[in-house]
Parts: structure tokens; sequence; C-alpha cells
């Protein structure tokens, strides 16, 4: 049964990612790689809610972690794009850029785990 | 094979994802323009470019770069190049076909 948890919450973070992943990208622009950062920051908002909302409200069951946690966040947050893009931008001499992309991503990425960290504990 | 000095260069420009019965759109292109007897013809790959759309397509950013552009050119005399047109219009559903007068220096097959 964790095995159709798993499959579903990765097909449904794989979509969401495209879907939203792109809407951002073609909604800032070409020259940054928006769409993975905001997608990844969100979902690192995300595992940190539900980390939160499983461990300390044990609101959520085995099944559920794996297909919020491991299924839809692991599917939906992308580090191969990140690191190939992040690539990219050094490969075409845009260092400030790419040293932004990585700041960002791990930086911003902390802080929003934090946040959604937070606001699982106020529910 | 020769090509008048007074020849006419045609670019098709369209999208990589672009199909023609199944088949990618650029190389039905090519198919037929080799089928069809003409001198040559070239697909290039671009990595950076938008259309009629306005939908930025970059190797740059991976969700972008789904519908990279695709230039054929296609140099052949005045007339081939006017018989080739109608199989275009009923291939390039989305796109851009320009023409343009093209001085033939040199064509040497071998």
């Amino acid at each position: 049964m964790k095995w159709v948890h798993l499959a579903i919450g990765g097909m449904a973070g794989t979509f969401a990612r495209y879907a939203f992943g792109g809407f951002v990208q073609r909604l800032f622009g070409a020259s940054f790689p928006y769409g993975t950062l905001i997608v990844n920051l969100t979902g690192c908002f995300a595992v940190g809610f539900f980390s939160v909302i499983s461990e300390e409200k044990f609101l959520l069951g085995p099944n559920d972690r794996i297909f919020l946690m491991i299924g839809f966040c692991g599917a939906y947050t992308t580090f191969s794009t990140f690191i190939l893009e992040t690539s990219n931008l050094l490969k075409s001499g845009e260092n400030l850029s790419a040293l932004c992309n990585v700041m960002a991503s791990v930086l911003l990425g902390f802080v929003v785990l934090k946040v959604g960290i937070l606001i699982g504990k106020l529910i | 094979m020769q090509i008048p000095r007074d020849g006419k260069l045609l670019r098709i420009f369209i999208g990589e994802a672009d199909k023609w019965k199944a088949e990618p759109l650029h190389e039905a292109i090519v198919h037929l323009a080799r089928k069809e007897g003409m001198a040559g013809a070239t697909a290039v790959k671009g990595f950076l470019g938008f259309g009629a759309k306005s939908h930025m397509h970059t190797t740059k950013i991976l969700r972008l770069s789904e519908d990279l552009p695709i230039i054929i050119e296609i140099v052949d005399s005045d007339e081939k190049i006017s018989a080739f047109l109608p199989h275009l219009d009923a291939m390039v559903k989305e796109g851009l076909i320009t023409l343009e007068k093209a001085n033939v220096i040199m064509y040497r097959p071998d």
C-alpha cells in the first residue's frame, strides 16, 4: 500500500512542479531560474510544515508521511535541475547570478523551512 | 545539380516540438526537400528565442528548453522554391517563413 501512496504522491508532486514552476518562470522571465528556486523554496516550506504536524502534532500517519513528504515533496522539489541551471549560469559567465542562485536556494531554504515549522507549531 | 547564380534563400522558423503526422516537423521538411530534389537543406537548432506567442525558449532554464527554435535553410532556384512552398503551407501550422535573394557564389557537390 505504501508504494501506491508513494506513486500517487510522486506523480502529484511532479505535475505540480511542472505546472507551478513553468508558471513562475514565464511570469518572471528567462534570465534567472526563478521557477526552480520558487519550487524548491515552497517545497522546503511544505516539508517543514509537514514534519511538525507529523512529529509533534501526530496528525500524519505513516502512509500520509510517505504520500506528502517522500512522494509529493520529493518529486516537487528538484536538486538536479537546481545544479544544472546553476551550471548553465556559470557556463554563460553569469557568476554572480549563479552565486545568488546557490545562496538564495540554500539560505532562504533554511529560512522558509523554519517558517513552515513555526506555522506547523501554531496548528 | 546546379543552382543559378541568382537563387533564393528560403528560411523556415519553427519549434523543435512541432510535428507533422507524428514525425518531427523539421525532419519531415528536410526529408521532403530531399525527395523534391532541392539542392540542399540545413536544419539548425537555436539555444534562445521567442516567436509569435512571445514565450521565451532557452537552454539555460530547463523548464523553458522544451521547444527550442529550429531554422531550416534551403537555397535553390526561384522556380524550385516556389514549387516547394505549397507543401510548407500545409505542413507549417505555426512559425515563420521568409524568402530572400541569394547570390550563389559557389555550389560544389564534390
